[in-house]
């Protein structure tokens, strides 16, 4: 061992110095298990098995009753007889004793179970008293076991569990044990905490206060509680506050689970390319991003068990994992580090119908160019990602927050900001996030792809005029009705055509603009389906990557120009104005366009 | 009859005796906490009972059985301690190892290792394996196993002396 491997080993006897384990060959692994402080692990059973082991238990029984094992009274009245289960006799009968062994009751039901070896549904079939060296027991003949114990992640049937038996002796010398034969009894149900006794028959003893019956039909009375203040009465519902628990505790192991896998798989994508140096932060921002989509399943996986269970999911829950996707969120967009981009979102007032569609320009976390789009609404207050997550953070009320996977920003929010004042609700949605470094490289790519660059025609520089001063731009295609330009405008591509359609009323023309990352990554701009005359045009125009795939058109007569720089589509003249007959396709690699969508 | 020759059958509680300690140790480095620790080695162990038979007759190697099921079963483990950390942070107690006196350095720059880190650091220099060997207790490639010790070492060298891992051979 060299140096470090002793002072692991210094460090670790220190730390353990006065720790013992159990043998398991003496002590027995179950009980080894249980000294340990063996817990039942309800939070990794699956949702099936939890509504399983629900169905299992609920569907047979309307109401529970409550035993107190062995803490009998000698009341030889009303004593049940066999038969249909009647349940006031029943558990005088299952009563009927004395116990003659101390115990503590454990004070609740996770208590319980977790000291029991097993804990199981099934039917009683019959009951009676037997005496084993010199002691006297009830021996209750049990039928259809499951054991609902979560480990297995599913019901297990027990068909080794057929006699439960407790310590119970008949002390009441003027009246004949009613348990002297066995009670046969039908349609009693059973919910028991069992633990391993080889001292009775059967092997199998309830816990203190471990065994409670339901005869068929409601509001049977539960006459002593079996577990602690807070618990309820019942186990059934002792077990639906589990389920419930149990699916929280699932999606969250799950989210978990599936946050390490992923981390794991992008440390072993950094293995096997080592050259690759991770000090610029890839490794938190894969990590954020996954914290993120864990955080978004989480919440996902509560809502659809409620949905699922018809019920209303845990509303301190959901509060909590919708903070936690918040905070993931917000960490993801700082481990970003974009402090420079373009931003567009629109701004709605619903009680006011107010509507702006607001363009920025942030540089280094600032606003340095202010847009509203024409026709819009002006907003008094615009927002960067960074003011976006503050506000959220500090109006009263969140309706609802949506943000994006890949940088964490929002995409969509719903706020109340004062919820004792009517009509300040409002909306930021399709919020879309450029970043600069993005820009420019969109830049760089298109710069190298455009045809050569030329003045637009005078008619156009005109009519283009009142939105932009744009005066050149890329032909690139031309035939006898018309040409088609793209122009770059800021950040953004806009494609045009002349003549542009104009009318009486027309003040001025526009191009269809996208930004220049959006234009490469969804790699098509569909210009419009522009009414020319008797003629609609519909304009596609490949980007780079998909230029030199095979176009397709889906069309009803007219006919198809595909064009090196364009794919351009003359309509029926004979179609009515505005329909679209046509549909162009292209299957490219991975990607399938269909236009128009 | 079947006879087993001359193969050397060890009883359970020899071998318990032989590698409790061993275990429990290993296990509070994959932990650096002692409860966890004991948790994991005392359900280890009680695996190793419930096989021991196969265990025995196979005549493979025990100790490392150990320590597989430790290392698998410390990741499970963990999974539960980082959910945990995710949604309820301020029930998390402070890491143990800092409160580890005699050696605080090299306890806290464990604490700061991943989790797979430690592990390999574990069967590299507590166990003494070669690497392909902490590879097979690990379940992964030896280049994955070298990622990690790197990882590891480029960690630790702010912690603790870097002489000392000077000599470690990769």
């Amino acid at each position: 061992m060299n140096d470090l491997g002793k002072r692991l080993n210094d460090l670790a006897s220190r730390a353990t110095t006065g720790v013992v384990l159990a043998d398991p060959s003496i002590t027995g692994p179950a009980t080894v298990r249980s000294v340990r402080g063996r817990k039942v692990t309800f939070g990794l059973v699956s949702a099936l098995a939890v509504a399983s082991m629900l169905f299992l238990w609920q569907g047979r029984n309307s109401g529970t009753t409550s035993v107190v094992v062995g803490q009998g009274e000698d009341n030889s009245t009303g004593f049940f007889t066999g038969g249909p289960c009647t349940d006031g006799p029943v558990l005088e009968l299952l009563q009927a004793g004395i116990p003659t062994y101390d115990y503590e009751p454990a004070g609740s039901f996770d208590e319980l179970a977790n000291q029991s070896a097993a804990v199981v549904v099934g039917q009683v079939a019959s009951m009676a008293r037997t005496e084993v060296n010199g002691r006297s027991y009830i021996e209750v003949t049990v039928s259809g076991v499951f054991e609902i114990s979560v480990d297995s992640g599913a019901d297990t049937p027990r068909n080794d569990i057929e006699i439960i038996a407790y310590q119970a002796q008949w002390a009441d010398r003027s009246a004949p044990d009613p348990l002297a034969s066995p009670v046969a009894v039908d349609g009693l149900d059973f919910f028991g905490f069992l633990s391993p006794w080889s001292g009775v028959r059967g092997g199998w003893a309830p816990g203190p206060e471990g065994l409670y019956v339901s005869c068929n039909g409601p509001g049977l009375p539960v006459i002593a509680s079996g577990a602690g203040p807070n618990d309820p009465a019942d186990p059934g519902q002792w077990w639906a506050q589990k389920a419930a628990e149990q699916a929280a505790g699932q999606a969250m192991a799950d989210a978990a689970t599936a946050a390490e896998a992923a981390n794991e798989a992008a440390e072993d994508q950094l293995d096997e390319h080592p050259i690759v140096e991770t000090s610029g932060g890839f490794e938190s921002v894969e990590a954020a991003r996954q914290t993120l989509a864990d955080a978004v399943e989480a919440e996902a996986e509560v809502r659809r068990d409620a949905n699922r269970d018809n019920r209303e999911a845990d509303p301190v829950l959901l509060e909590e994992l919708e903070a936690a996707r918040f905070e993931a969120g917000r960490a993801l967009w700082t481990a970003s580090g974009i402090s420079s981009y373009r931003l567009r979102y629109v701004e709605s007032h619903p009680p006011s119908g107010f509507t702006s569609l607001v363009s920025l320009r942030i540089e280094d976390g600032h606003v340095v160019d202010t847009e509203f789009r024409q026709g819009s609404d002006e907003a008094d207050q615009v927002f960067t990602v960074d003011e976006m997550f503050a506000i959220v953070a500090s109006v009263d009320e969140v309706y609802d927050v949506t943000l994006d996977p890949d940088t964490g920003h929002p995409v969509e929010l719903r706020l109340d900001r004062d919820d004792a004042v009517r009509g300040d609700e409002f909306n930021l949605r399709e919020i879309q996030v450029i970043p600069r470094q993005d820009l420019d490289d969109a830049d760089l790519i298109l710069q190298d792809w455009l045809p050569e660059l030329v003045p637009l025609p005078e008619g156009l520089i005109s009519l283009l005029r009142p939105s932009t001063d744009v005066t050149q731009g890329y032909l690139l295609h031309a035939n006898d009705d018309l040409q088609v330009f793209l122009y770059l405008d800021g950040d953004e591509v806009c494609a045009v055509i002349d003549p542009f359609p104009t009318n009486a009323d027309s003040t001025g023309a526009a191009g269809t603009c996208r930004f220049k990352t959006e234009f490469l990554a969804n790699t098509v701009l569909l210009a419009n389906s522009v009414p020319q005359g008797l003629t609609s045009y519909l304009l596609v125009v490949p980007s780079p990557d998909y230029l030199d795939q095979q176009w397709t058109a889906e069309a009803e007569g007219g006919t198809l120009d595909v064009t090196s720089w364009s794919v351009l589509f003359t309509e029926d003249e004979d179609a009515p104005l505005g329909q679209s007959l046509v549909r162009i396709l292209c299957e490219c690699g991975d990607r399938t366009f269909r236009l128009p969508s | 009859m079947w006879c087993r020759g001359v193969v050397q059958v060890m009883d359970f509680s020899d071998f318990f005796r032989s590698e409790a300690d061993q275990l429990l140790r290993f296990c509070w480095v994959l932990t650096l906490d002692t409860d966890e620790a004991a948790d994991l080695a005392q359900e280890v162990m009680t695996r190793a009972y419930e096989r021991w038979d196969l265990l025995e007759q196979q005549d493979q190697n025990p100790a490392g059985w150990l320590r597989t099921v430790a290392v698998n079963l410390s990741r499970s483990r963990w999974r539960r301690v980082k959910r945990f950390r995710m949604f309820v942070p301020k029930l998390v107690a402070p890491p143990q190892a800092a409160a580890v006196a005699s050696d605080p350095d090299l306890a806290l720059a464990l604490e700061a290792l991943a989790l797979r880190q430690r592990q390999v650091i574990a069967l590299r220099y507590w166990a003494d394996l070669p690497l392909a060997e902490c590879a097979i207790e690990m379940g992964i490639s030896l280049g994955s196993v070298k990622q990690h010790l790197a990882r590891a070492h480029r960690n630790l060298a702010a912690a603790i002396d870097p002489a000392i891992l000077q000599d470690l051979v990769l």
